[in-house]
């Protein structure tokens, strides 16, 4: 194992995961807004895009992002690929925590704002958000973990992540015991100090909310 | 359009098969070796809890794909070659059994100890207090998370593809290929897979009503089940 193309690969896995991360985030709130929306067409669509966002296996978003659709850069990195087709994936998950979290604001808290005829914005930034920023935290960075987990799968598209790494070294000589093994620990090494943060990011804006 | 469409799917049932065959089989060895380890996850001795918590942890923070390759490459270093179908079945039951552990542990630990002091107190034997009292309460709790877990293991099947199984993705990815119907043939197989898929969360929409009846309305949060059992979203 050369110590070198370990890092590299590891690297792609982080951009992966990360590209993925932020790329939901951004859909997830068009995601969200559509499961609240007044009008039930708008909620019907919504619910319908998310079951088939969530009904397909990652493995299929991807052939079907990467062979089959195939334009521009879709066709030509699978890292691409892999970051559109999970971040897809995730925006699914991600819209879920929103709406849980806004639903978690208690009415009264919403009856108040109106009753202070606050701006839409200011109410979002210091009554909403603050109060349900925990329960999104908790959710979508369990989702997150799970998201790491994923990034694997665009090995068989052919990015060349961490799976991908250890699959060539094993198909070329290398103890597959030791090698899966190895890189498994890699994988809880990455998801353990997450889910930590998370804890610890949680804790922090339950005490400012208090405050 | 139509005809292709209905001849496409007629191509994929077999793959279609294989997909249902590695789910069920899958499920059922991982669903027994889970309801053990999420017994001994609750045992009153460390030196067992804990091992059972390392392996647990283990299964369920490895991706899926990973615990595909340790078997399937790893296992011939110790000299233990199985094919592909096996090694696949092996792999994803080890994976279940992982997350299923949680889920059963945490459905043990929520039946109220109300319940069980009445046991005691009516002079019922451990035995038949496992069998009258814990035992149905735990069904009726973990059986909608469980199905959750098995919807997740449906669409883990298709990593198999990885190691030459030929199910539903590899059926249509092939002949994709092959034909240059790459679109088409695995929109058909994306088809397949959310209808088998829809059934599967209808029927854990359904269970999870009837599990809250049994808990008391206990229900909690949007993807919280029965007892609060937060169903993870892939095992992976």
């Amino acid at each position: 194992m050369e110590l070198q193309y370990l890092l590299r690969s590891l690297g792609h896995t982080l951009i992966i995961w990360i590209g993925s991360i932020l790329f939901a985030a951004v859909l997830s709130i068009p995601v969200a807004a559509g499961r609240r929306a007044g009008s039930p067409i708008l909620r019907g669509i919504t619910r319908v895009w998310v079951a088939i966002v969530r009904g397909l296996p990652p493995l299929v978003w991807m052939i079907l992002l990467f062979f089959g659709v195939g334009i521009g850069l879709l066709g030509q990195s699978p890292m691409f690929a892999a970051i559109v087709a999970l971040g897809l994936i995730n925006s699914a998950y991600f819209g879920d925590s929103i709406y849980a979290g806004l639903n978690s604001v208690p009415t009264a808290q919403w009856d108040a704002i109106k009753a202070l005829a606050l701006p839409t914005r200011q109410a979002y930034t210091k009554v909403i958000i603050p109060q349900a920023f925990p329960i999104i935290i908790a959710s979508s960075t369990a989702y997150s973990i799970s998201l790491v987990k994923n990034t694997a799968i665009a090995s068989i598209i052919g990015a060349n992540e961490l799976m991908f790494y250890g699959h060539n070294t094993v198909q070329a000589g290398a103890n597959g015991l030791q090698v899966f093994f190895l890189i498994g620990l890699v994988y809880l090494a990455l998801t353990i100090p997450v889910g930590m943060l998370a804890r610890w990011v949680e804790g922090r804006s339950v005490i400012s909310t208090v405050r | 359009m139509i005809t292709y469409f209905l001849d496409a799917v007629l191509r994929q049932l077999p793959g279609l098969a294989v997909s249902v065959e590695l789910t069920v089989s899958s499920s059922a060895i991982g669903l027994v070796l889970g309801f053990f380890g999420g017994v001994l996850l609750r045992h009153r001795s460390r030196w067992v809890r804990y091992p059972i918590i390392g392996v647990v942890e283990i299964l369920r923070g490895f991706p899926a794909l990973l615990m595909l390759y340790i078997v399937y490459y790893g296992l011939p270093q110790i000299d233990i070659v199985l094919s592909s179908m096996v090694s696949a079945i092996v792999a994803f039951a080890l994976t279940i059994a992982g997350f299923t552990a949680e889920i059963f542990r945490a459905a043990i630990a929520s039946v109220p100890t109300g319940q069980l002091e009445a046991a005691k107190a009516l002079g019922l034997k451990p035995f038949v207090t496992t069998r009258l009292v814990v035992l149905p309460h735990v069904l009726g709790v973990a059986i909608p998370p469980l199905i959750g877990i098995i919807v997740i293991a449906f669409q883990g099947t298709s990593l198999a593809i990885s190691i030459g199984v030929t199910e539903l993705t590899g059926v249509a990815f092939q002949y994709g290929q092959v034909n240059f119907t790459m679109l088409s043939e695995i929109t058909v197989a994306a088809v397949l897979y959310l209808i088998v898929t829809s059934l599967l969360i209808w029927i854990e929409v359904w269970a999870e009503r009837r599990a809250n009846r049994i808990a008391g309305g206990t229900g909690t949060g949007p993807r919280g089940g029965a007892a609060g059992i937060i169903i993870p979203p892939a095992i992976r």
